[in-house]
């Protein structure tokens, strides 16, 4: 059985990053395993309308207002005649939205249940309680979540989050990580000689990223560390602090600043080095690390948020988000790579065993299959749901529903559905649909399984 | 098509339970105490749901919470495990909903639950790079066990609370009493020269109560900074012990006639250093001022080497002060330069002496006192041409205001200030103008500007309705005594006692319900007690109350806080 699949974020390409990345590369597989998918975000510039990317993508960039870093202005309602011609010109059976943030991914999340459509939201950030920005987020989030059949978190840690800010039932949560292009990541043929010890920092440069740790800890590092270098890339507001920190410590033939890196050349740079060092204070799954040491790197991090659950323990050196822990960590590090003790160029094998965009696909798919065998529930049900969130919210939250209720029964006398032309799909691949048609899978749940259990009687 | 979210009630009965489950788990949390952790075993469990505690059925709706893979791991961890006990809220919330979501997956790539279950599995865990023999919407015991609660709770007390909203309360009965005041004299009532001569007689006695207090605080200062020199000077002669209780001696004896020693500057050794230079010029442009003695310079004398470097500080204070807010202006040249050419730590400067500073304080109310005299003819007339409402309007809005914005701090420059002392090796009761050298903490004690300027403006608006020069003038002495100096007095009285402190408040109280009741009449007194008790006592009361919800969420999915060593901030 094979669905048609809408992803629906403010978050994709031409604007690179995380979530972006993901979208593509599991909606690319789910063709792989015949489904058809079409993701709907906004215009970016002049990049309106439809397109189509590698692997017969669909993608509609609908014209909307941009309020704040590519999200798109809240409107509850006026997505909703675009959102129904997309769904019915492509028949879309489940909407899947991304990241909490999108205001086009929870809208199209509320006018897809109004459509009795399957609905499913992946969540790809962590957030807090505290402030008043996390507070109204996780309202909203509240309001669209008490409603969606199932959702995906990137980590376990991040499904914990979730859970706690959406007030949702646990099992309706399913951890399912994000993944990477193995062969794009692969370590270099001939690794850096390790008379120079260099370390490799990619990420944007914000203070959530733990720029204020790396400003700390450099000086140190190269003070207590003759032969170490730095590779420092990415670009944001904290780029000003590296740079004081260096002249102030005059470290510019130890330091280098890269600037802002394009995501394919980031294996260019990673391979350069020996340890990756990661400072993030918070992290839902931290696809960077893995890439880090797909590409043959030592890595080095802060154990905050989803991070732990990443990658194994022969694989890093954990460190708490603390100045001397993390000079602590490194030096370890450093220690360990001269002495030889650990062998990173043998991580690509492993990491490519246990991420791959296709294991992604396969589970999400799973997801899919059991949301579709739910019942879609009549409106009472999803208005008592609503109704449920809150003293004043819920109430607030049923009058949407009922409004964009009555807003698609209007639509559907102004616009009736059989004036909508449905579109043609992309030539559907023929996939042998068994898990384990593919002999190439079967081999690698073998090795995995057999690798997996191996670690773990070490352990 | 086995389906959960379908049956009639579930969706009401699940959003309840998600929410409540979540936001008040715990119907009394009462028993909130640091750090504890959200599922809170026996009393959830059985609080919840008296039948599904700790022994689930192997429901066919859901493996999860049933399994504990094997004995010994589930033997192992439950005992410390109170997570476990979140199933037990959580599965009968699931299990009114009929057939659960998960019945429906198969996952069958990941072997199905009843193969899952023959199967002998291992144990979860919170890993997402191992493939796990479990679905990926599996749900651990473990869950959540991250999660705290309440981390930094802290239960008030109902009097402590209390305590620290007579702040509030007394400087709304200044406000109070002002009212009074201006209200008796527009209907003349009272003779505004009783208003400002009370008024006046009271901030003199204050002031001299002040006056006071910095004098203690100066002989504390000093003996602290005594105690450390000696302690630092120790092991060069027993002789620093000698110059200091001299010192002490002197500086504790108000009478002992004072003597410039510009002299000994010249004539010592040290006194070539560059350093000593701007010294002696900074005390030559005030010759007027009486320096207190110096006697440890004859200690200086003795020890060349040591005198230089340590006389300097010590000279400097003798110049520069911070006695008193109105002296700063004099001394601040000198002080700059001081400190430019000397380039020492900032070193407390000492007040002037004690006549000086009176008499400087005596020049500036002098001053006040004379503008104040010469500006009431033309404030009578400032708004002639404005309705009285607009006056009243204005004149409330500006009170609310200066009711807002005032510096109810408690204690926290204080205890900024002593904290630093204490850093500095000695502990310092300053809660005033103590010197110190804490230039921050002094502008910190100084009550926000804000609000002083709206209730001066808005009793120069009210002034300005009266029709007499004398009620004029009156009222704006009254105003800028009750406004501009009792609030620092106050500060301090609260820094310095809390029993006075109390004592004050309720002074102030009764004394602001009189005004109400005899300007006014006795209604309005009765509101202003009530509004005392309610501001005081019952929003305490609420307060506590309310703190039975308060319900802070902290988890490994908060933002880290990074920590830095120390020295990063040293250079």
């Amino acid at each position: 059985m094979s669905y048609n699949i809408a992803m629906v974020s403010d978050f994709f390409f031409p604007q690179p990053g995380g979530v972006e990345s993901h979208i593509y590369q599991v909606s690319s597989k789910l063709i792989d395993r015949g489904h058809k998918v079409v993701i709907i975000t906004h215009s970016y510039g002049d990049r309106t309308g439809v397109r189509y990317l590698a692997n017969g993508i669909k993608v509609y960039y609908v014209p909307f207002w941009v309020v704040y870093r590519e999200s798109a202005l809240p409107t509850v309602f006026s997505f909703f005649p675009i959102f129904r011609q997309i769904v019915l010109r492509e028949r879309i059976d489940i909407v899947h939205g991304h990241g909490s943030l999108s205001a086009f991914c929870q809208e199209g999340l509320l006018h897809a249940r109004t459509m009795g459509l399957k609905t499913c939201f992946t969540d790809h950030s962590l957030f807090g309680f505290a402030d008043a920005a996390s507070i109204l987020t996780n309202k909203l989030l509240k309001f669209t979540l008490s409603d969606v059949d199932h959702v995906i978190c990137v980590s376990h840690t991040c499904k914990e989050n979730t859970v706690l800010r959406a007030a949702l039932d646990p099992f309706t949560v399913s951890a399912i990580p994000n993944a990477l292009v193995s062969k794009d990541f692969r370590p270099a043929e001939n690794p850096p000689p390790t008379s120079t010890i260099t370390i490799v920092v990619i990420s944007r440069l914000f203070y959530n990223k733990g720029c204020d740790l790396l400003v700390a800890t450099i000086p140190r590092i190269c003070a207590q560390h003759e032969n170490v270098r730095f590779i420092i890339g990415g670009s944001g507001p904290k780029a000003i602090d590296l740079e004081q920190m260096i002249e102030k410590n005059v470290l510019q033939d130890r330091v280098e600043m890269l600037g802002p890196i394009r995501h394919e050349d980031v294996r260019n740079v990673m391979i350069r080095g020996h340890i990756y060092l990661h400072a993030s204070l918070t992290e839902a799954f931290g696809t960077v690390i893995v890439e880090a040491a797909s590409c043959g790197l030592y890595v080095v991090c802060t154990q905050v948020g989803g991070i732990p659950e990443v990658l194994p323990s022969e694989m890093t050196v954990f460190a708490k988000p603390e100045e001397d822990d993390l000079v602590a960590a490194t030096s370890k590090a450093i220690s360990a790579i001269k002495s030889g003790t650990i062998r990173p160029e043998l991580f690509h094998d492993q990491i490519r065993q246990m991420y791959s965009w296709t294991d992604v696909a396969e589970r999400t798919e799973k997801v899919y299959d059991g949301i579709m065998r739910l019942r879609s529930s009549r409106l009472i049900d999803r208005l008592k749901r609503y109704y449920g969130c809150g003293v004043w919210a819920g109430k607030l939250f049923v009058l949407c529903a009922v409004i964009d209720y009555l807003i698609m029964i209007f639509l559907e006398f102004w616009w009736p559905r059989r004036n909508i032309d449905v579109a043609r799909d992309w030539p559907r691949k023929k996939v042998v649909r068994q898990v384990s048609s593919s002999p190439t899978d079967v081999e690698g749940a073998e090795e995995r399984n057999g690798w997996v259990s191996d670690l773990q009687d070490q352990g | 098509m086995a389906l959960s979210l379908s049956s009639p009630d579930s969706p009401a009965a699940s959003g309840f339970d998600r929410t409540q489950r979540l936001s008040n788990s715990n119907p009394k949390p009462a028993p909130l105490s640091n750090g504890i952790k959200v599922p809170d075993a026996p009393h959830n469990g059985a609080i919840n749901h008296p039948n599904g505690s700790a022994k689930h059925p192997p429901s066919a709706l859901l493996e999860i919470p049933v399994v504990q893979p094997n004995g010994l791991s589930s033997s192992g961890r439950a005992p410390n495990r109170s997570p476990k006990d979140k199933h037990d809220i959580t599965l009968p919330t699931i299990r009114t909903e009929g057939p659960s979501p998960t019945t429906a997956f198969s996952y069958s790539g990941r072997g199905t639950i009843k193969e899952a279950r023959s199967r002998r599995r291992k144990p979860w865990r919170k890993l997402m790079w191992v493939k796990q023999n479990y679905p990926d919407n599996y749900t651990d015991a473990t869950f959540l066990e991250s999660l705290q609660r309440n981390v930094n709770f802290r239960a008030y007390d109902f009097w402590p609370l209390v305590y620290d909203t007579t702040v509030i309360i007394q400087h709304l009965a200044t406000v109070v009493v002002f009212v009074c005041a201006f209200i008796a004299i527009s209907k003349e009532r009272l003779e505004p020269v009783y208003v400002a001569g009370t008024s006046t007689v009271l901030t003199i006695i204050g002031w001299l109560i002040w006056d006071e207090w910095n004098e203690e605080e100066q002989k504390l200062i000093t003996k602290a900074q005594e105690a450390m020199r000696r302690m630092s000077e120790s092991g060069s002669s027993g002789e620093g012990g000698d110059g200091i209780s001299d010192e002490t001696e002197d500086l504790q004896d108000p009478s002992c006639p004072v003597q410039i020693k510009l002299a000994d500057d010249s004539t010592e050794p040290a006194s070539k250093d560059p350093e000593a230079t701007p010294m002696t010029r900074s005390a030559s442009l005030s010759p007027k001022k009486p320096v207190p003695t110096i006697r440890r310079s004859q200690t200086g004398g003795l020890h060349p080497s040591v005198s230089s470097s340590e006389l300097n500080p010590r000279k400097t204070r003798m110049n520069g002060g911070f006695g008193h807010p109105l002296v700063r202006s004099h001394t601040a040249p000198a002080l700059s330069a001081l400190s430019v050419n000397s380039m020492r730590p900032p070193s407390p400067p000492p007040p002037p002496s004690r006549t000086n500073r009176r008499l400087s304080t005596l020049k500036s109310a002098l001053l006040i006192y004379s503008t104040l005299l010469g500006l009431s003819p033309i404030l009578k007339s400032l708004t002639h041409t404005t309705t009285s409402d607009s006056i009243w309007a204005l004149s409330s809005w500006l009170f609310l205001v200066n009711l807002l914005c005032f510096d109810y701090g408690l204690s926290e420059g204080e205890a900024d200030g002593a904290k630093k002392g204490a850093e500095a090796g000695f502990q310092l009761p300053h809660g005033g103008m103590g010197p110190a050298g804490l230039g921050n903490s002094f502008r910190k004690k100084l009550p926000t500007s804000l609000s002083t300027t709206t209730a001066l403006a808005a009793s120069v608006v009210l002034a300005s309705r009266l029709t007499k020069t004398g009620d004029v003038f009156s009222i704006l002495l009254f105003s800028i005594q009750l406004f501009g100096l009792f609030p620092l007095f106050r500060r301090r009285l609260r820094y310095l006692s809390s029993v006075s402190h109390v004592a004050l408040t309720t002074m102030l109280i009764l004394f602001a319900g009189t005004c109400l009741h005899f300007v006014l009449n006795w209604h309005w007194a009765l509101m202003w007690f009530g509004l005392v008790l309610g501001g005081g006592g019952g929003a305490a009361w609420v307060l506590m109350g309310m703190q039975r919800y308060k319900n802070e969420i902290r988890g490994p999915w908060d933002p880290a806080r990074p920590v830095f060593s120390r020295r990063q901030w040293m250079d």
